[in-house]
């Protein structure tokens, strides 16, 4: 697969940076002690640029997402530390008045399950006019005209303004989900999971409508998943999580042809394949650790099978394996798939 | 989360790469989680302490219940008499204490009353359904559109005036309550797939009750019975206070409190104490009862 | 939607007939002769043997029963009162509307002050504000009605003589029993509330409403609130039974010339046809104040408009 897949004339790396997190760290305090989270991540978004932030369940990726809007329920969670910088202010020191013009007009987000995410209460063409009346100055019968285009623009025909959320599908509920979230054109949007819970085939109409949507406005996508068939699709950029921490970044193909961290071979070994012989699927073997009682050295050691002595003691840097491509471990310099 | 072991919960606790398994029993979970809640423990505690108070009440009451002294009638507060005498000159002190048992005895044999009735009741709604389920139900709708305290003064009118008609009456208003609880943990264990598995392999319905419905419905009847033993309390001196129920002289919390009425004005502690006495011990079960609530159901903590 | 309230309007017929029954044969099991007490302590046994005649008294249960019945629904006679000869229905009719006022009032105290409540708890949950309004609450619920209002007159009208002592009918004199009664519905409200609104503030579609940047007071108000009073509604529905209670006892505090002074009054006279009449009466609106609280489940959460 060549680069010439993305649109824009610019690689990636090489555009504007729009969100910076530097550094981040954020624990939940429970009745038996403290979850660490998110632990010390660093990453980069740039102008127009799809990142797919990828792991398992309870890796860290919704925390970190949370932490860019801040909207992590505090108690009990809590950002213990780091910074995360827009248009050159650290967000995470704005007052909360400042951080509300930025909630649905520079950056949006969307959550994994359509059935929870509108108010049942509200028409769905309400909830999309209150994001625009939030931000845009404008009278609530524009507004409404303004949240009727975006319905049609994901797809929904303009008499449904009046609905509530009960009288739409899965389906339909993820799509109003999107226009509520791009009703004020963002130049962020964090997509959490945004397909996990519908199935296969809405799956890929909501995906393309999304890339479509991206292309027209130029919209920056966080997109978590779990799933790597979704990152192959829609991004330019990796990032794996793990245990709070990202252990591999890099470009789409960068990630894919050469995966130089043990989590993500793992990750890549674990997909079934359709063209080879295998008899049994081959999942990573062990669990991921409890956060609230982290390994000491490489959290992933535990679990690794390239692991020495040296892993389990120290903590390993990023290691710069080329271009953009970095990762978090002793033996990074080893090619591995 | 396997069905035999119902009573363990299992607590994974990974350190470098091993995996150790620790069982704590449930019931041991649910009292650490229970002596966590202050409420809870004040509650234990003053329930503890009346209990002592009615078993040793004539050790510690300073004076006979009914013992008159026409000398030392409408006493104020004094050292002599903690909480001042009555129009009979009788130590109100040493009635609120008596009265302790009187209000014990209506609260839990009313609820006993109730439950009895009422889980029999639910019991054979839940278990055979349709026809019987439906009349049964439409019996309980009538029942409970006559507002509960207005029913039991019906009844309590019919049984006529005393303490024990008293805690039957408050019993049999208060059966609706269990009645409903029962069925409904009845129907939902019901509609559960094992059931059917039981069912098919020919267990008895007794067993099948007794082994599956019952350890169930347990819990929220745990808080309820705790919860609804101030609430009969509460209604049995509702019938005292109103001349229905315990009747003079017996030093029963209510009727002290409508004795006292009239001299209100110059003589409030004839009406303070026995309110207070009466909002104690209600306070106290519901404080215990909100803490099994709390700690039986972890959902509603964090 | 007019459907249901058709039908749950013909429901309740059944209802109060059962009502009807189930309080008439309470009463027929009443022991004691009303003729003593009609006629007096020197009627003679002929003349009471006479009065049992014309009063139909030695019909069979089924006889009486139905004879009950027709005169109650059909006739829309309630009998005449045992004490004072006065026709039942006509008397109870008088003195309804300052039941229902002192109810009705009482709802609003408990509303006002319980949903309020409930939200602060909720909202600050784990705080000095949540523990203390869970205490408040407890404190209400346990509290005995009567005693407290006796309390309240103790200070307010006795000592501090701000509101009167008896009844007048003045909007003054409704405001200690309202109060007393009130509070301690409000406190189950409250918790219900409080409970509530911890559930919906966890759901996804609260975060949502926040990552859209709108403000705090409208996330709870706006939002959350809507959503999390619908089981509140069924709180306040489950503490009416409790507050019609209430209030029927502390009419007989304040002497409110209401049907709880009217009913207490006839079960210490052994006043049958007033007991019998007055709870039919209480059961009838009891059901219709429901049926209300019913309908207000559908103003506020559209998922049943549209089943009904």
């Amino acid at each position: 697969m060549s680069d010439t897949i993305n649109e824009t004339i610019t690689p990636v790396s090489q555009r504007e940076s729009l969100v910076e997190i530097k550094d981040l760290w954020v624990e939940y305090r429970i009745d038996g002690g403290v979850v660490h989270a998110v632990n010390g991540v660093s990453l980069k978004i740039h102008k127009g640029e799809s990142l797919g932030l990828v792991g398992e369940t309870g890796a860290g990726k919704t925390s970190i997402a949370k932490s860019i809007l801040r909207v992590l329920p505090d108690p009990p969670s809590r950002i213990a530390g780091g910074e995360i910088y827009m248009d050159g202010e650290n967000m995470l020191k704005l007052p909360e008045h400042s951080m509300r013009k930025i909630r649905g007009k520079k950056i949006s987000m969307i959550f994994q399950d359509p059935m929870t995410a509108l108010n049942p209460t509200k028409t769905v063409g309400a909830q999309i006019a209150e994001a625009i009346i939030l931000h845009e100055k404008m009278s609530k019968a524009e507004a409404a005209i303004r949240a009727t285009e975006m319905l049609e623009t994901v797809g929904i025909t303009k008499e449904r303004y009046t609905d509530y959320p009960h009288q739409f599908s899965g389906g339909m509920k993820q799509r109003v989900v999107i226009a509520m979230a791009m009703a004020c054109r963002p130049e962020l949007l964090l997509a959490d999971e945004p397909t996990t819970a519908l199935d296969v085939t809405v799956q890929a109409q909501i995906l393309d409508m999304m890339t479509n949507l991206k292309k027209e406005t130029g919209t920056s996508v966080l997109m978590i998943t779990h799933d790597l068939g979704i990152v192959a699709e829609t991004c330019d950029s990796v990032a794996v999580v793990y245990a709070g921490e990202i252990v591999e970044y890099g470009s789409m193909t960068e990630i894919f042809d050469d995966p130089r961290h043990p989590y993500t071979v793992g990750l890549f070994g674990s997909l079934p394949s359709i063209d080879s012989k295998e008899l049994r699927l081959k999942p990573i073997q062990g669990m991921m650790p409890d956060p609230m009682n982290l390994p000491s050295g490489c959290k992933f050691s535990p679990r690794c099978p390239y692991a020495d002595e040296n892993c389990k003691c120290a903590v390993p840097s990023d290691v710069t394996v080329g271009g953009t491509h970095i990762a978090k471990c002793f033996k990074a310099g080893e090619k591995k798939a | 989360m396997s069905r035999e072991n119902k009573n363990a919960t299992l607590n994974f606790q990974e350190t470098s790469g091993d995996v150790e398994l620790k069982r704590t029993s449930q019931f041991k979970e649910t009292m650490k989680r229970l002596f966590k809640n202050k409420g809870a423990i004040v509650g234990l505690v003053v329930i503890v302490l009346m209990i002592i108070m009615l078993i040793f009440a004539e050790q510690i009451a300073p004076y006979d219940y009914s013992a008159q002294d026409y000398t030392a009638i409408y006493q104020k507060p004094s050292a002599q008499h903690l909480m001042g005498t009555d129009e009979l000159g009788r130590d109100v002190f040493s009635r609120i204490i008596v009265g302790s048992r009187l209000s014990m005895r209506m609260g839990l044999c009313s609820v006993a009353i109730a439950a009895t009735i009422g889980i029999i009741f639910g019991s054979i709604a839940g278990y055979y359904g349709g026809a019987v389920d439906n009349v049964l139900m439409r019996f309980l709708d009538i029942y409970q559109s006559i507002p509960g305290t207005i029913f039991c003064v019906a009844l309590a009118a019919v049984l006529g005036p005393g303490l024990n008609n008293a805690i039957i009456a408050v019993g049999v208003t208060s059966m609706s309550g269990y009645a409903r609880m029962i069925r409904a943990s009845i129907m939902q264990v019901r509609s559960m797939e094992y059931i059917e598995a039981a069912r098919s392999i020919n267990a008895k319905d007794g067993r099948i009750l007794l082994r599956h419905i019952i350890p169930n419905a347990i819990s929220p009847l745990i808080v309820y019975i705790t919860m609804s033993i101030g609430g009969c309390i509460l209604l049995a001196a509702s019938l005292s206070f109103i001349g229905l129920g315990a009747q003079p002289p017996l030093p029963e919390w209510g009727a002290m409190l409508s004795a006292g009425r009239s001299k209100m004005r110059d003589c409030g502690y004839l009406v303070i104490f026995p309110g207070m006495a009466i909002m104690i011990s209600v306070l106290a079960f519901n404080l215990l009862g909100d803490g099994l609530r709390d700690a039986l159901d972890p959902r509603l903590r964090n | 939607m007019l459907k249901y309230c058709i039908k749950r309007l013909l429901w309740m017929i059944p209802v109060v007939l059962g009502v009807a029954i189930l309080i008439f044969t309470l009463m027929y099991f009443v022991p004691g002769d009303p003729t003593a007490q009609l006629l007096g302590v020197e009627a003679t046994q002929e003349e009471r043997d006479t009065l049992r005649e014309e009063l139909g008294l030695n019909d069979p249960y089924i006889v009486r029963l139905g004879r009950f019945l027709k005169e109650t629904f059909i006739d829309f006679n309630l009998g005449v009162s045992y004490k004072t000869r006065q026709d039942v229905a006509g008397q109870i009719m008088e003195k309804l509307p300052n039941t229902m006022r002192v109810s009705y009032f009482s709802v609003i105290v408990s509303v006002l002050f319980g949903i309020p409540l409930g939200v602060i708890a909720a909202t600050n949950q784990y705080s000095w504000k949540d523990n203390m309004a869970i205490l408040l609450s407890l404190f209400f619920a346990s509290m005995p009605g009567f005693w407290f209002a006796l309390m309240l007159v103790m200070l307010l009208s006795v000592k501090w003589a701000i509101l009167p002592v008896i009844f007048d009918g003045t909007w003054k004199s409704f405001i200690i029993p309202c109060i007393s009664v009130g509070l301690a519905s409000a406190a189950g409200i409250a918790r219900q509330t409080r409970s509530s609104m911890l559930e919906v503030i966890r759901q996804d579609y609260i975060t949502t409403a926040r990552a859209k940047g709108q403000t705090e007071m409208k996330v709870i108000y706006d939002h959350a609130l809507k959503n999390a009073l619908i089981p509140v509604i069924t709180a306040i529905g489950g503490q009416l039974a409790a507050l019609v209670g209430a209030s029927i006892i502390a009419e007989t505090i304040f002497s409110i010339p209401g049907i709880g002074t009217y009913l207490l009054g006839a079960v210490n006279a052994r006043d049958y046809p007033v007991v019998q009449g007055s709870i039919i009466v209480v059961a009838i609106i009891f059901g219709l104040t429901m049926f209300v609280v019913d309908l207000l489940y559908a103003l506020v959460d559209p998922r049943l408009r549209s089943q009904y």
